[in-house]
């Protein structure tokens, strides 16, 4: 299934008109994207003015770069990423390329330098990035606000100085706002050109006597043309961009109701041996919990086996689940690892809710550990190093997985393979306004972090945290912690627990192997790994930071316990001794 | 309810141990909630109760209940099955025991009204077998949980008399038997801990976000969900009403009013309790996609009012009635055919649940109700002068339709608004024992014969309430001979 299952009410109508004035080159950049479909959706309209700065050499090329390549990144950028995430990745790349051409020259302000403001319309949000001196205004209700902060300083006989820019710096420093959208809001995008020759009270005129948007794009465009010409009238010395995005009507979250598309999938009755579902027959059942049903089937002519999951009947009208079953699937048609178990794409229509995945034979790790209690430190360590590579392609995706555990492992003879996507968080969809919740806590207490029951901000730290549970699990039988980590509910709890080493139980866990694995469980995520790969290195090769001495300690305080019971037990014989005497 | 296979002894299985577990859990708690009801003529001789005093103690028995699945309820939500269930059954053992010491007609009063508590555990169970059981097998297996759990009522019934004349014998025989029933569910409730667990191993106990209220979908529903709680103060004001120094003198003026004033509180409590929850909707509206009509869950209430309601009611007073009216039948044989009601339970209410799928549901309701009224109608009719036998088979024949009128009812329950099954099951099953308070505080103040005859007519009044129900629309699937799962659209 691709995206086309969501689909969005925002409607707007645009408009711009850029002009060199009275200046012989025109370094000004404009661009505007209203994609149809599915893009509209993940990605939103996206309008883009950059005024390339006239003191440097080559400020026309910066500022088109900066338009165009922003418009064609921002568009290719993974579905799943959020606006920010997605803007700020492009926007540094952007940067950083500006930034390597002006060091071609001597000075810094005859570089590659422009000025950048974004408007990102999605669902019902207005996502606004900015820096340098052009400007983002907002006009509701008859109100004209600009919602941008100029990064210019006046240096004296009414010159400015650009404190902020794209592409004087290797680091850039982006203003983010995030705004709501209301019908008839309309945004205005403008190069200092127009703003500094016409009054604030001026600009908002224009906007009023707007002509009805209704009118297509001609119209917007006429009227951007007109606000420019009467800057122009005013004196104007630089080149004129003005861009209008009305908003005829936001992403309402109640129309993007993911759930009005998906319902008219009904859910799959119960299924049994034998029955057949769009061509798929089902030959067993894998797994059938409250939440889900698994079966195993195969193509009617038994040419090729599939894994076919199914919704529970219990959450029928549960638009949350619903959602999050649909979302399911697509974040896992769009992770991409050997690790990682394939979602199929279904080569006939559906007539019910449920998706495939390619059929991995093979124990999960939890049956695994149940037949053989722990594994060998190679064994181990080769699998982790294997669920890493998946759960890094899951990272790479802005997805965290959010439920790494024993049964989440399939251990087939082509390689660990990671498997179910029920509980996996995507920061694109997250913005996708909607009614429904996506608050549940959805992974297994044993092997959630910390974090989760804290609510505290989750990262892909979080998922560290779950790998090193399960590693400690492979290697010892056992949870880190035993029993206790489940039952603790606030910070209090989790700082009265106590780490037993792995070495303690299997005693052929390497010192620094255990010491990689206390590092991912530490329960503030600052203390862990930075990266998987950091982790994936400490545990295939010893890091020396984690040497000897820390066995050596747990040991001694260990014989320490030894010793004190034995103190404290000598000394009640000699008081018992002495009450007998006395008594006799 | 689609019922795919449960292998009942594939012991392996920790879904079937646990549903084994729990539904002997549920027998217990019901064995030692009707274990006075068999003993009736012995408890009477020993403490020189009057008829009076005895049918008070029967509906304080039940008083409880309706509260305490409230509250029974919330403790599930926060602690979970597991623990709920072992504390209930180790607080029935103790409060077991100290009815087999009592000395006095007020500390069997106070006793029998605690045990009311122990009434309320059908609820723990739901949600245990809901926790284990795939939506395609799970009304299979609440339908085993609760028909087998019923059946303790007869099993005690059964073997309580026997062992209170015959083995133990004496004077205090009787005594000895209610301890036994006691000390199982003291040592069940320590092995229940010990064996159950919340939730199948990986997956997490979730505490339902919103509990203490039924989620409604619109002012009128909200109103009308308000009003169907009156009912329950209403009629537990009568029994109060009914002890006070107006009726028969058991409790102060003083101490009713005390209660009526607790009645205010409770019934304040539980109004804010559904205001909460349904808030955000009486403010912004619901969905339409989250619609459903709470008069649907209206209606099902009061079928279970005339269903399991009586059956709660009429398995308190058979034994006695049997013993009453046939001159010279043994205590034994009278527990062993007053036993005869719920022994129907084991296929009766997996049958209503059957019925229900097949025929549709308002047709299969209507129908099973309109039985058991005419049941009911029989039963009034019942004299010394009848055969045993014939007795025997009418009240079997009454009790099958009364139990697949309880299996239709809860075939109906999921069908309403799935995400919120649980929370429907709830209310109907309050309702339930609404009707047994109702029809046991109706005992009070009449003969036998006219309280089979009040229960005939009720179920009269619910049939045509059951004429609201409507049959689920949308999809409905069918299976080809080939086996091809195949969508019909249904308007």
């Amino acid at each position: 299934m691709t995206l086309d299952h969501l689909t969005t009410g925002l409607r707007v109508t645009v408009g711009q008109h850029t002009s060199a004035g009275v200046k012989p080159v025109n370094e000004d950049a404009i661009g505007i994207c209203v994609p149809e479909g599915s893009s509209r959706v993940t990605k939103g309209v996206v309008a883009v003015i950059a005024d390339g700065v006239s003191a440097s050499e080559a400020g026309q090329e910066a500022s088109q770069t900066a338009v165009s390549s922003f418009l064609s990144d921002y568009y290719s950028t993974h579905d799943t990423w959020s606006v920010e995430t997605s803007a700020s990745k492009v926007l540094n790349a952007l940067n950083r390329w500006l930034y390597g051409q002006g060091q071609q020259y001597a000075s810094a302000d005859k570089g590659y330098v422009s000025t950048f403001s974004a408007v990102v319309l999605k669902s019902a949000s207005a996502y606004i990035f900015h820096v340098g001196d052009t400007r983002v205004y907002r006009y509701r209700h008859g109100d004209l606000e600009q919602i941008t902060r100029d990064h210019a300083t006046a240096v004296g006989n009414g010159q400015r100085y650009l404190s902020r820019a794209l592409g004087i710096d290797p680091s850039l420093d982006v203003d983010f706002h995030r705004l709501e959208l209301q019908a008839g809001d309309v945004f205005l995008l403008s190069s200092d050109g127009v703003h500094e020759w016409l009054a604030h009270r001026d600009l908002a005129r224009t906007l009023e006597d707007s002509p009805d948007p209704l009118h297509g794009p001609v119209d917007m465009d006429i009227r951007c043309r007109q606000i420019c010409e009467r800057a122009l009238a005013n004196g104007s010395d630089d080149n004129l961009s003005v861009q209008l995005i009305y908003v005829v009507q936001p992403g309402e979250p109640e129309q993007d109701d993911l759930l009005a598309r998906v319902r008219q999938l009904p859910f799959p009755p119960p299924l049994s041996a034998g029955h057949v579902v769009d061509g798929w027959k089902v030959v067993n059942e894998i797994q059938a919990s409250t939440r889900s049903e698994v079966y195993l089937v195969e193509d009617q002519d038994g040419s090729r086996r599939a894994v076919l999951k199914a919704p529970s009947s219990n959450f029928e009208d549960d638009a949350a689940y619903i959602e999050r079953f649909m979302v399911e699937e697509w974040v896992g048609s769009r992770v991409n690892s050997s690790h990682v178990v394939k979602v199929l794409k279904p080569t006939r229509p559906r007539q019910f809710l449920y998706y495939l995945t390619e059929y991995v034979a093979g124990p999960t790790l939890g049956q695994l550990l149940k037949e053989r209690t722990r594994l060998s430190v190679v064994d181990a360590q080769n699998i982790i190093g294997q669920v890493i590579s998946g759960l890094r392609a899951f990272h790479r995706r802005d997805v965290l997985h959010q439920d790494i555990k024993p049964d989440n492992i399939i251990y087939s003879p082509t390689g660990v393979k990671i498997i179910d996507f029920g509980s996996c968080q995507v920061a694109g969809v997250g913005e996708i306004a909607s009614r429904v919740s996506r608050e549940q806590k959805l992974g297994t207490r044993d092997y959630c972090a910390p974090e989760y029951l804290l609510n505290a901000p989750v990262s892909p730290k979080s998922d560290q945290f779950s790998l090193a549970v399960l590693l400690y699990e492979l290697l010892t039988g056992q949870l880190p912690f035993g029993d206790h980590y489940r039952k603790c509910v606030d910070e209090a709890g989790f700082s009265k627990l106590r780490y037993t080493p792995s070495y303690a139980i299997n005693p052929l866990v390497p010192v620094w192997l255990d010491g990689a694995i206390q590092r991912a469980l530490s329960f503030d995520p600052d203390q862990r790994y930075p990266a998987l790969s950091e982790f994936a290195q400490d545990i295939q090769r010893p890091n020396p930071a984690f040497d000897g001495s820390r066995r050596r300690r747990f040991e001694r305080q260990r014989d320490m316990v030894g010793w004190k019971l034995f103190a404290l037990l000598s000394i009640l014989v000699n008081m018992i001794l002495l009450l007998v005497m006395l008594s006799s | 309810m689609s019922s795919t296979r449960i292998s009942l002894f594939d012991f392996s299985d920790p879904k079937i141990r646990t549903l084994h577990l729990t539904w002997f859990a549920f027998f217990l708690t019901f064995a030692v909630w009707f274990n006075h009801a068999p003993l009736k003529p012995l408890i009477m001789a020993s403490l020189n109760l009057s008829g009076d005093q005895w049918k008070a103690l029967l509906t304080l028995n039940v008083a409880l209940t309706i509260p305490a699945r409230i509250v029974i309820g919330m403790l599930v939500d926060r602690f979970g099955p597991r623990h709920v269930y072992s504390a209930l059954l180790i607080f029935a053992g103790v409060i077991c025991t100290a009815f087999a010491f009592a000395q006095t007609y007020t500390q069997l009063a106070i006793i029998r009204l605690l045990l009311g508590f122990v009434g309320a555990g059908f609820v723990i169970g739901i949600r245990m077998v809901g926790e284990w059981f795939p939506a395609k097998s799970v009304g299979l297996a609440q339908g085993i949980y609760g028909g087998w759990g019923n059946f303790g009522s007869a099993a005690a019934a059964f073997t309580l008399p026997t062992l209170a004349v015959t083995v133990f014998g004496g004077e205090d025989g009787w005594r000895y038997s209610v301890l036994i029933t006691g000390i199982l569910a003291f040592f069940y409730g320590i092995l229940y801990y010990a064996r159950a667990r919340n939730t199948p191993k990986g997956s997490t106990y979730f505490k339902p976000k919103r509990s203490g209220g039924l989620e409604v979908t619109s002012r009128k529903d909200f109103w009308l969900y308000v009003a169907m709680n009156i009912p329950m103060y209403a009629i537990l004001s009568v029994l109060v009403w009914k002890l006070s120094p107006s009726g028969t003198g058991l409790i102060t003026d003083t101490t009713a009013y005390i209660i009526y004033g607790m009645f205010a509180v409770l019934f304040v409590f539980q109004f804010s309790q559904i205001w909460k929850v349904n808030r955000e909707m009486l403010e912004h509206g619901a969905p339409e996609s989250d619609k459903y009509e709470f008069k649907q869950v209206a209606v099902l209430g009061w079928a279970y009012f005339v269903t399991f309601g009586s059956e709660l009611a009429v398995v308190s007073m058979l034994p006695a009635f049997f013993l009453e009216t046939f001159e010279g039948m043994s205590l034994a044989a009278a527990g062993a055919l007053g036993s005869a009601f719920a022994f129907m339970n084991l296929v009766a209410r997996p049958s209503g649940g059957w019925f229900s799928d097949r025929f549709g549901r308002r047709k299969s309701l209507t129908l099973l109700i309109l039985g058991l009224s005419v049941g009911y109608f029989v039963l009034s009719q019942v004299t010394g002068s009848w055969p045993v036998v014939l007795a025997v088979i009418a009240v079997m024949c009454c009790s099958f339709f009364v139990q697949a009128g309880e299996g239709a009812v809860f075939a109906i329950v999921p069908l309403i608004k799935r995400r919120m099954t649980g929370q429907i099951a709830g209310m109907t099953g309050a309702f339930g024992n609404v009707g047994a308070v109702t029809y046991l505080t109706a005992y009070t103040f009449v003969d036998a014969s006219t309280f089979f005859l009040i229960i005939a007519l009720s179920a009269i009044a619910v049939l045509f309430l059951a004429q609201l129900i409507t049959d689920p629309k949308g999809h409905i699937t069918e299976v080809l001979p080939d086996g091809t799962v195949q969508l019909i659209e249904v308007s």
